[in-house]
This record gives C-alpha cells, sequence and structure tokens, in this order.
C-alpha cells in the first residue's frame, strides 16, 4: 500500500524549492500538496526533478472525501494525471470535506461521524482508489466544533473505512491531540484505539494556543515546531505499533529548511530508536 | 435531502457570510463557545483565499494599503468563490470586480494591473509546447500564405492598457504605493511570453500589436493584413523569432 521508507521526510513547499534543490538535505522523503503541483508551471518541474532523489508522498487537500454530492471527476481527473506522471510512494486525503455544490472553501471542513457520512466516505474513496488505481491513505482531521448527531469515535470510523474501502489511515497525531484537547476526549485512549496494521504514515507539526474568551482553542496551524505532548504521543505510538513513515508538516510562518530538517532529525532518532529496540 | 447535504450547504453558508446561528441546532452546545469555534473555520477560509488573491496578484496586494486589499478580497471572495479546489488559479474575475469595485474608482489603473498579473499567472502555468519557428514555414506554397490562420502560442498573451500597466507592476514590485510615477496618456501595447522559468514582458507599436491581435483572434492572414497599418514582415519575423506562435493545425 505505501512503499515509504520508514524514515522522517519532510513536507515540500515552494519557498524550500530552491534550497532544496540546491542543498538535497539529507531526509527520508517529501510529500507535496498535490494541488500546487497540477498545472504545467515551474513548481511542476522542480516536483519532476525531485522525484528522481527522493520518494515523494502526493497528499491532496482537495478531494473532498466527505462531500455528500460525490466527487469532482474533474478534479480527480488532475489528480490522476498527476500520480500518473509522479508515481509517488503513497497519495493520501483527509476525513473531511472542502466541496459543497461545486464551491471550493479552502479548508478541511468537519464531518458528523455518522452510518450516512460513512457510506458517502466510503463510496467517493472507492471512486477514487478506482480512478487512481491504488489503495488510498486517509487523515483524521484536527476538529474545533463538534455535532449533535456524531455517533461514531473517530478511530472506529477510520478503522470501518478501512475495512470497506481497503484504504489505510494517515495518522495525524497532532490533529489527535489539537482535537482532543478542542472537544475534550483523552487523547491516549484515541490513539490505541487505531488497529496498528491500518497506519501507514503519521504526520507531525506543531500547533498554536488560542484563548477566546474563557476557552482555550488549540489551532491547527502548522506554524511551529512539534510541541512536546505531541513528540510524547508520538513516542507512544511508534512502540506499539513500530516505526512507520513520518512526515513534519509546517505550513505557516514557514521557517529555514534547516530548521524543518533539524525536526525531522528528531522524529528520526524515535524512529531509529524504536526500530532498535525492536531488533533487541 | 440528506442530513450530510444540509449540513454541508449551512456550513458553506455560515463561512461565506451567513451568520454562524444558521448552523446552531447541528454543534453540541455543551462544548463552550459553539459559535466562536465556527468563526474558527470562517476565518481560515476568508485567510487562505485572500492569501491566494495576495500571491496571484502580488503587485496588486502590494501597491494598495494592506487593509485595502483585505477588504477588497474579503468582498469580492463571497460573491465569487473558488469552483475548485487548485488556489494557483483561483481569481480570473478579480481584475474585472476591481474595475466594478467603488472604494478603487480613484486608483483606475488597478484593474489593469491585475489584468496583467492574470495574464502572467496563465503565461507561468501553461504547458511547454513548441512553438511555430521559420523552418516549419517552408515549403509553404505562397498561394496558401492568405488563408494561413496563426493561434496564440499558449504561453503567450497580448494585452492593451490606457496605463503603463508594466511599469507600474515594476513600481509596486520595488515597494512603490499608490503614487506610480508618470502614468497619464501612456498607453502600452504589451506581449507577454514565459521563457524558460520566467515570464517576460515586451511593449510593442501599437499597429504591430493589432496585426498580432486580429491573427490571434482568428482572421486569416489575409484578412488580418486588410485592416493592417504595418508591413507585416517584420511583425511576423518577430513573433516567430519570440515562439509567440503556436504549430499549426494540420485541419
Amino acid at each position: 500500500m505505501v512503499t515509504l521508507p520508514l524514515n522522517a521526510g519532510i513536507g515540500l513547499r515552494a519557498p524550500h524549492h530552491d534550497p532544496i534543490m540546491e542543498r538535497r538535505p539529507a531526509v527520508g522523503w517529501l510529500e507535496a500538496h498535490a494541488e500546487n503541483y497540477l498545472g504545467a508551471g515551474p513548481a511542476r518541474r522542480t516536483l519532476e526533478r525531485l522525484r528522481a532523489d527522493y520518494p515523494i508522498s502526493l497528499h491532496s487537500v482537495g478531494l473532498s472525501f466527505g462531500s455528500a454530492e460525490g466527487l469532482d471527476i474533474g478534479h480527480l481527473d488532475r489528480i490522476a494525471e498527476l500520480v500518473a506522471a509522479i508515481e509517488p510512494a503513497a497519495v493520501s486525503d483527509h476525513l473531511s470535506w472542502s466541496v459543497c455544490e461545486g464551491v471550493y472553501l479552502a479548508d478541511l471542513l468537519p464531518l458528523p461521524l455518522s452510518e450516512e457520512t460513512l457510506a458517502a466516505v466510503a463510496a467517493n474513496v472507492l471512486r477514487a482508489q478506482d480512478r487512481l488505481g491504488r489503495p488510498l491513505l486517509i487523515e483524521n482531521p484536527s476538529a474545533y466544533v463538534a455535532f449533535r448527531h456524531s455517533p461514531i469515535p473517530e478511530p472506529e470510523f477510520l478503522a470501518e473505512l478501512a475495512r470497506q474501502t481497503e484504504c489505510g489511515i494517515l495518522l495525524d497525531i497532532n490533529n489527535l491531540y489539537v482535537s482532543a484537547r478542542n472537544l475534550g476526549f483523552d487523547p491516549e485512549a484515541a490513539l490505541n484505539a487505531y488497529p496498528e496494521a491500518i497506519i501507514g504514515e503519521i504526520h507531525l507539526a506543531g500547533h498554536a494556543i488560542k484563548q477566546i474568551g474563557e476557552i482555550e482553542l488549540r489551532i491547527d496551524d502548522h506554524g511551529s515546531p512539534v510541541q512536546d505532548p505531541v513528540w510524547g504521543l508520538f513516542e507512544r505510538a511508534l512502540k506499539r505499533i513500530g516505526p512507520r513513515p513520518t512526515l513534519i508538516e509546517w505550513d505557516s510562518a514557514l521557517p529555514s529548511l534547516e530548521v524543518l530538517v533539524g525536526q525531522a532529525e528528531l522524529a528520526e532518532l524515535r524512529l531509529a530508536h524504536v526500530a532498535k529496540e525492536a531488533a533487541a | 435531502m440528506s442530513a450530510l447535504l444540509d449540513l454541508q450547504r449551512r456550513f458553506r453558508a455560515a463561512l461565506l457570510g451567513e451568520e454562524e446561528q444558521c448552523l446552531a441546532d447541528l454543534i453540541r452546545d455543551d462544548v463552550p463557545g459553539p459559535i466562536e469555534r465556527l468563526q474558527i473555520y470562517r476565518n481560515n477560509t476568508l485567510l487562505l483565499l485572500t492569501e491566494a488573491l495576495r500571491s496571484n496578484f502580488s503587485a496588486t496586494s502590494r501597491i494598495v494599503d494592506e487593509r485595502f486589499f483585505a477588504y477588497a478580497a474579503a468582498s469580492f471572495i463571497p460573491a465569487h468563490p473558488p469552483r475548485q479546489p487548485r488556489l494557483a488559479e483561483y481569481g480570473a474575475e478579480f481584475p474585472q470586480f476591481l474595475a466594478d469595485f467603488e472604494p478603487a474608482a480613484t486608483l483606475p489603473w488597478l484593474a489593469d494591473l491585475a489584468r496583467l498579473e492574470w495574464s502572467m499567472l496563465e503565461c507561468q502555468e501553461s504547458a511547454d509546447e513548441p512553438s511555430l519557428g521559420p523552418a516549419d514555414l517552408e515549403g509553404l506554397r505562397l498561394d496558401a500564405l492568405p488563408g494561413m490562420r496563426l493561434a496564440r502560442h499558449p504561453a503567450c498573451r497580448l494585452m492593451a492598457s490606457a496605463w503603463p500597466v508594466d511599469a507600474i507592476r515594476a513600481f509596486a514590485l520595488a515597494g512603490g504605493k499608490e503614487q506610480p510615477p508618470v502614468i497619464e496618456g501612456n498607453p502600452v501595447w504589451l506581449i507577454i511570453r514565459r521563457v524558460g522559468e520566467e515570464v517576460a514582458l515586451r511593449r510593442c507599436p501599437e499597429g504591430d500589436f493589432a496585426l498580432l491581435d486580429s491573427l490571434f483572434s482568428g482572421l486569416s492572414l489575409g484578412e488580418a493584413l486588410e485592416t493592417s497599418i504595418v508591413s507585416p514582415a517584420p511583425v511576423l519575423a518577430a513573433a516567430l523569432r519570440d515562439g509567440l506562435i503556436g504549430m499549426l493545425s494540420k485541419t
């Protein structure tokens, strides 16, 4: 399903194109947002060059698997064309929606986790996998609101989605922590509820803390180093499930390439530690 | 209607301007601050789409006050939300929106600056296709010339403006604000062409521009020459040299 190495990778962002081309940092792999490389412009040509030197993961943010209206087939076709050209080691998107009646809302919006939603997401994932000719990884998003009617816990929902569609799960540990803090559930228990076999990739990122009146909210802005509680969850996850390809994501207030690679090295140390323990 | 579609319609309405209250009965209120939480999504959508416009129209956004641009974007976005999940292609209607945007009336060249940036973006994102060169015309019969139709290369655009938008763009990118130098009575005719990774701008005389414009609008060579006021040979030679013309179709 996933042929990414069991190492740490970094998110590929446009301001880092030139430094990465020049310095070729020693990271295990690169993950690119598919929607940023659909045109024929310079970004696409950079990705085509980098794929010779790094395993590439294509991470889509716009397939909108949670859309009640079904998939935008034109968009799926463009993603399919990119996948055929890049031959990535993994392709992923989110358990969320961003398109409603043809309008793209530019965010990973929350879904009520119900039987109706499961049927809609499963149908969309199956259709995409059929078009792309490969299984996908589906990521747990960060959440700020809880719906009244959302009876299925997220780990259970994703496990059932994986069972029905044979997709894998991209476990974003920062998102899990952010959602747990925002909605008041136990992140450890949620983490332990994911069946280990379906987890094909891990995401880590930083988040912000925002005080709104009496309420403290965690904002998933990918704009700072990974926080200690998230590293802690990552270590315990690795102990339970073993090493997985692990990505450091950074989007807002993008730091120098060195800082980003430094975060990947911190993940790599933990991956190496757990691999060594497994071998002992 | 499905409950999921109903929820998504209401969510969309709340993100693009309606009161978050329209979602209140769907959100758990035992978790404190339901409306404040919805506003995070709303702010995020507005912020990301504003950033996309700033990135696609960088000179236009930099030449005006930051708050003015944010205000223009916040007025534009609900009326013209993106229709596809690729933000590098968001904002096709933004130049026309600025032309009609009353608060921008004191900057009459602003819409044309945005139009120039959009044309450059289109060139940037177009495919690397071969262009028509002199060698492709060898062996052409002279009597076939008047009926020939020449198409614009996908990485080429033409743009005429009553203001020197190329100079205004350079002024904006150098950090200039709102008062670009010498703009009255200084119209320009521009050829925009991506060469390698760079999109280049070149001014050309009005007559040359008019000839190219009629050719690229679909007139045959013979028809275009009937109204042309310039000698066609140097214009066409330069167009072939600069790769402005796409390959001939076989029809």
